[in-house]
């Protein structure tokens, strides 16, 4: 399980679940940003990094992901509380989108400082823009996003089975949705498989207190406060490649580890991100 | 029965791909014909606007039309080619440039032929032939037919052609020679421009199994183009590939519906 | 054809085929060491690369040693273009940028994968659809020990583009067959199994490789 290389005949996918709830407007630790900016700021490097990979020939990405980003919370399109895709501008509206087509159409680029001290700022495309309001209808961004990635798996029945991260710093607040608790849900979601394993979920709470305790791939949720333990049980267990991933990036992964991070700040949403969605590429 | 075809060409070292001077279409007409086409042509460098030449040539011979492969047909063809061509619309920049066009004329080799009785257990190849592109039947490991019948003694003169200059129509249906053979399931096919057909019908006379087994299993692009090279550069002049614009078009018949497809990325 | 009967230059016979030999045995054994799953791709290289290979070291004859000629360091290709430097200003060099990082041939199994089409029944949730057993891998998606290389070839279509002739091309899995998208130049065309391939036009001229590069 979960030994088969992305290549275009096998893309992979990589989808998203952003938490765009009211909360999200705190600031973020002891940076300028909001937790919404900075979980934006992070997913559109994630998917910059993808397509770093995906970069062939010039001028041209390979289509080795199909990629997805759910809001939930504010719909800035729909209007309301609910679910819908994040994507904006020519991909508004695509639940997911084909790495080519990412690379062809952000929404815009822009210039952001250098982390470098007197480096020139860089140019940053950028796919997602940060939202917030309502509450935390995740159960029902499973539900949706669930479809797609079913219709996903059936069509790419050999591929590296689908990622899912769910990005979040509250609570659910509907649960149960249509009949079923999140555990259900986060069930029903990883029981979509390719002839290479089952779906993997993992999950990332981010927190606005600066000094939080930091967890990343624990193995057990002993000392997690609500709504850690929630999050960890419905956490997939880091497969191997991922543990290696983890392990390169110097962070360290017990036996057992899960797919979960609790009290994340950016630069570790970053990481979170970077371990869950590297997969080797063969082409 | 199917047909796997690929064709290879390397313009002549030194030159840019897109100078490369010979033709080469084909393939299977509709679906269910049971019949495919090919054409093959060679366009003489010295000769006026050889590109232009070989591109009316194969344009005209589609899978779909073209002429019947019989004399009559073909010197029709020959006709309205020639017509074809006298007509087009043309700027010259100086006088030689004029008259070269006229008096000149261009000129190229040319092979076609055809596969017919697909849906059969024997398909039948047909030819016609004017100069020294070459098809070569090759059976387990055997060459069975070269047509025109050529042998490495027979390159290097001035080959017959298809010339523009409707005063050489007459000697060009004269000239035109036929062929036709059996197919059977595993045969190759090999159409070849003469700078590799040369080369072809000499290697073969030392060691005829591996000329097969190498041509035979080509199957990338990079992989001919440096074979070409390393026979262009061939120290011994006897086995030395001439340094000209390649074509190899290579058909191999399948039993069956093959079960993959081979691309390159 | 060029004037019959007149010889070409005579450059030196690069240290090139011993080089590609022992380069393309190495892939052999470590592709085959490699947890490789695409066995077909494992052999599609094989095929591309060690047959050629050998061929064209065993077809040189033994050269002396001879320094290497002067020649112009490769040009990087002009921004857009898909890395082929113009062959016009590097005169008999080796193949430079072909065959490198990027260019591999690939077999694409023809059968319809298991799965592939199925979509849920009208009505059905996808989370009822999904419980069920796990698809099982495609033949091309299992492992199995490689045969010999040379039956794959006996059952392929080579792909080429029907427009130009270029072999480097996009393909993706369609509904009915498979997409192709030429990247030479930027045809467009489908393609169901079971029909023959179409007929295809070489015409180096038509590719974007082949055009000088914009001033």
């Amino acid at each position: 399980m979960y030994e088969r290389d992305i290549s275009r005949r096998d893309p992979g996918c990589v989808v998203f679940l952003l938490d765009r709830s009211d909360s999200m407007k705190q600031a973020w630790g002891n940076s300028r940003e909001t937790m919404a900016e900075g979980a934006a700021r992070a997913l559109n490097e994630t998917l910059l990094e993808l397509l770093f990979t995906s970069q062939g020939e010039p001028g041209k990405a390979r289509h080795y992901f199909d990629v997805g980003v759910f809001g939930y919370g504010l719909r800035p399109v729909g209007g309301g509380e609910g679910v819908e895709p994040a994507f904006g501008g020519k991909l508004a509206g695509q639940p997911l989108v084909a790495l080519p087509d990412l690379r062809d159409n952000p929404i815009a680029v822009r210039e952001m400082p250098s982390v470098d001290v007197g480096a020139p700022p860089s140019r940053v495309p950028v796919w997602v823009e940060a939202v917030h309001g309502h509450r935390t209808p995740m159960c029902q961004a499973v539900a949706v996003a669930g479809a797609h990635v079913y219709e996903w798996a059936s069509a790419h029945p050999d591929s590296f089975p689908p990622i899912i991260i769910n990005i979040t710093d509250g609570m659910v607040t509907d649960s149960p949705y249509e009949g079923a608790g999140l555990d259900e849900w986060a069930q029903r979601l990883v029981n979509i498989q390719t002839s290479d394993g089952p779906a993997l979920l993992f999950n990332i709470f981010l927190t606005p207190a600066g000094s939080a305790q930091l967890v990343m791939f624990p193995a057990t949720d002993r000392g997690l406060p609500a709504p850690g333990p929630d999050l960890f049980r419905i956490s997939s267990l880091l497969p191997p490649p991922m543990v290696a991933n983890a392990l390169s990036a110097g962070i360290p992964v017990e036996p057992g580890g899960r797919g979960f991070g609790f009290n994340a700040d950016a630069t570790n949403l970053v990481r979170f991100l970077e371990v869950g969605t590297k997969v080797d590429v063969r082409d | 029965m199917q047909i796997q075809m690929v064709t290879f060409s390397e313009a002549k070292a030194g030159n840019a791909p897109g100078e490369w001077q010979d033709g080469a279409s084909g393939g299977v007409v509709g679906d269910a014909t049971g019949t495919a086409r090919f054409i093959v042509v060679d366009g003489a460098t010295g000769a006026y606007d050889p590109l232009r030449w070989v591109d009316q040539l194969v344009t005209s011979f589609g899978p779909a039309d073209g002429p019947r492969l019989q004399p009559a047909a073909m010197r029709a063809w020959f006709a309205q080619m020639q017509d074809q061509w006298a007509a087009g619309v043309r700027v010259f920049d100086s006088i030689i440039e004029e008259r070269k066009f006229s008096e000149v004329g261009s000129f190229a080799t040319l092979l076609a032929f055809e596969i017919t009785g697909l849906g059969g257990p024997e398909p039948l190849w047909r030819a016609v032939a004017l100069g020294d592109t070459v098809l070569l039947h090759v059976r387990a490991g055997r060459l069975i037919a070269t047509f025109p019948p050529l042998g490495p003694e027979d390159f290097g003169t001035l080959p017959d052609g298809v010339h523009t200059l409707r005063s050489s129509l007459d000697r060009m249906t004269e000239r035109l020679l036929t062929g036709a053979g059996v197919l059977a399931a595993g045969d190759f096919l090999f159409a070849a421009t003469d700078a590799m057909a040369h080369w072809i019908l000499r290697a073969i006379g030392r060691d005829e199994k591996k000329v097969w087994a190498t041509l035979g299993n080509l199957a990338h692009p990079d992989v001919f183009a440096r074979f070409v090279e390393d026979q262009r550069r061939e120290q011994d002049g006897a086995s030395r590939m001439k340094n000209d614009d390649v074509t190899l078009m290579r058909l191999r018949m399948l039993a069956d519906q093959p079960s993959f497809l081979l691309a390159c990325r | 054809m060029s004037g019959h009967g007149r010889p070409g230059q005579e450059p030196s016979p690069p240290p090139l085929a011993w080089a590609l030999l022992v380069i393309a045995a190495a892939l052999v054994g470590g592709l085959a060491a490699a947890a490789l799953v695409h066995t077909s791709l494992v052999i599609a290289v094989a095929v591309a690369v060690v047959l050629g290979a050998i061929a064209v070291a065993v077809f040189r004859s033994p050269a002396p040693e001879r320094p290497a000629p002067e020649r112009p360091a490769p040009e990087r290709p002009a921004p857009g273009r898909a890395g082929f430097a113009d062959p016009r200003r590097q005169p008999s060099s080796p193949a430079p940028s072909r065959g490198q990082a990027g260019t591999v041939v690939e077999l694409l199994p023809l059968q319809t994968p298991p799965g592939a089409n199925n979509s849920r029944p009208a009505g059905q949730s996808w989370w009822d659809a999904a419980a069920g057993p796990p698809p099982p891998p495609s033949s091309a998606a299992q492992r199995a020990p490689a045969p010999d290389l040379s039956t794959y070839l006996a059952s392929t279509f080579i792909a080429q583009c029907p427009r130009c002739g270029a072999f480097r091309l996009d393909a993706r899995r369609a509904p009915n067959g498979w997409d192709f998208h030429c990247e030479s130049c930027e045809y467009i065309w489908a393609w169901q199994p079971g029909t023959p391939w179409p007929p295809v036009r070489v015409m180096p001229g038509r590719r974007r490789e082949s055009r000088p590069p914009s001033p």
